[in-house]
């Protein structure tokens, strides 16, 4: 967890990634500095230069009108393709909470984490931890999509569940871009404008 | 009903929440005596539960995703006796629905994030649809809470915290009445989730607008 999380891209000039440490990030191409500070955001325009408070929103907004994460993933000749290395775990069973003898849910365990690597294209996921835990999955069959501070989770068809700990690049990156990977391909399919993407995802009709 | 250990918590945590932050709370009043209700926030930081529910005199079983209880033995034991109810974020869970009808039923408060989670750059999300539909099957008062500052405080994408002013608002209590069938809950959808956006950024009040620096 840290603020280049949030600031995956230059809220300044669009440039894709930003570099950042801890509650910092900087942009090698413009020069902006952010940080956080007193519990605000400051943005310096040059290091060293007058601190600008910011919102996290207005930074966010910024980064979605340079693309968001879609330029980084989108090649010289048009198609699209990003990876990225993650610890990778699937849920191997469900444990019942109970509280007093009465059963207040369901918790998912998720199994030992192995190294791996997630790409996704335009029209797939695919998944390759070794052995077994390797496969890919249309868009379509994608059964919801949530990210946590650190992870982000895929229901896959067939009640299996995947996790992705990202070991060099930004949960919120790859839950923007699977929403718009998903959004598109529904699009595309004629099934109409995705409008929630948990616990299912749900098209407007 | 308040058992032991939410008791014993809640003023536990609510000195952990002064040490934490300098919390102001307004409305409390709204908060029904007695009877079941449901409690609607906004979900900007971690520190939400602790303020929300450390500086309401009623017990509130808070719907909270089903991996926090798997996090480690602590928060599994923790957990339930905060009320917290397992939902999982991966499919419609059913169960978490059951266990927030029967708090209801005993006359508790059950209280939702209608964002379904922490928001990253601490604005209003898009509310989930099933978190209405469970406002509209209920039929009960539901009272909207605005928690502001705890962004600032502690936003999702950090591990350090920063001690900050943060303001619990809680609001008039809405009535939305029982919606039995499917249908009279899916026509009442988007009003509902309209009424309670407004409520709750009338609560959040006028932030300061803040022009994008230029350098000029």
């Amino acid at each position: 967890m840290a603020l280049i999380d949030l600031c995956y891209r230059c809220p300044q000039c669009g440039h894709d990634p930003m570099d950042g440490e801890g509650d910092a990030v900087w942009c090698a191409s413009c020069g902006i500095w952010i940080e956080r500070s007193r519990g605000r955001l400051l943005l310096s325009l040059t290091e060293g230069d007058q601190q600008f408070d910011v919102s996290a929103a207005d930074l966010c907004r910024r980064i979605d009108e340079h693309g968001g994460p879609i330029t980084r993933a989108t090649r010289d000749d048009g198609t699209l393709e990003y990876s990225a290395r993650a610890r990778i775990s699937w849920r191997v069973s469900e444990q019942a909470v109970r509280y007093r003898g009465v059963l207040r849910g369901f918790v998912e365990s998720m199994g030992p984490p192995a190294p791996g690597t997630v790409t996704v294209d335009r029209d797939r996921v695919h998944v390759d931890a070794g052995g077994r835990h390797a496969g890919s999955w249309r868009h379509l069959d994608l059964g919801a999509v949530q990210a946590s501070s650190s992870s982000l989770q895929l229901s896959l068809p067939d009640d299996q569940l995947v996790q992705f700990r990202f070991e060099d690049d930004s949960p919120r990156r790859w839950e923007t871009l699977m929403r718009r990977l998903i959004t598109d391909a529904y699009e595309r399919a004629g099934r109409g404008g995705v409008v929630e993407f948990q616990p299912r995802i749900v098209t407007g009709w | 009903m308040v058992s032991g250990w939410y008791a014993f918590f809640r003023v536990a945590l609510r000195w952990i929440g002064r040490v934490l932050t300098r919390c102001r709370v307004s409305g409390r009043s709204h908060i029904p005596r007695e009877g079941p209700f449901i409690l609607v926030a906004n979900h900007e930081s971690i520190l939400d539960p602790l303020l929300i529910q450390t500086n309401c005199r009623r017990t509130v079983h808070f719907f909270a995703k089903s991996t926090q209880f798997g996090a480690n033995a602590v928060f599994r034991w923790f957990l339930p006796r905060v009320a917290a109810i397992p939902a999982r974020r991966y499919r419609v869970d059913p169960q978490s629905v059951r266990t927030a009808l029967r708090a209801l039923e005993r006359g508790d408060g059950v209280g939702i994030y209608l964002e379904g989670e922490r928001s990253w750059e601490g604005a209003l999300r898009p509310f989930r649809r099933g978190s209405i539909r469970l406002i509209l099957k209920a039929g009960v008062p539901v009272v909207p809470c605005h928690v502001s500052g705890t962004y600032d405080a502690w936003p999702r994408w950090t591990r350090s915290r920063w001690r900050s002013t943060v303001h619990v608002r809680y609001g008039e209590p809405l009535h939305f009445g029982v919606h039995e069938t499917r249908g009279a809950r899916e026509s009442a959808l988007e009003p509902a989730a309209d009424r309670l956006r407004q409520a709750l950024l009338a609560l959040a009040g006028e932030r300061p607008d803040r022009p994008w620096p230029t350098g000029a």
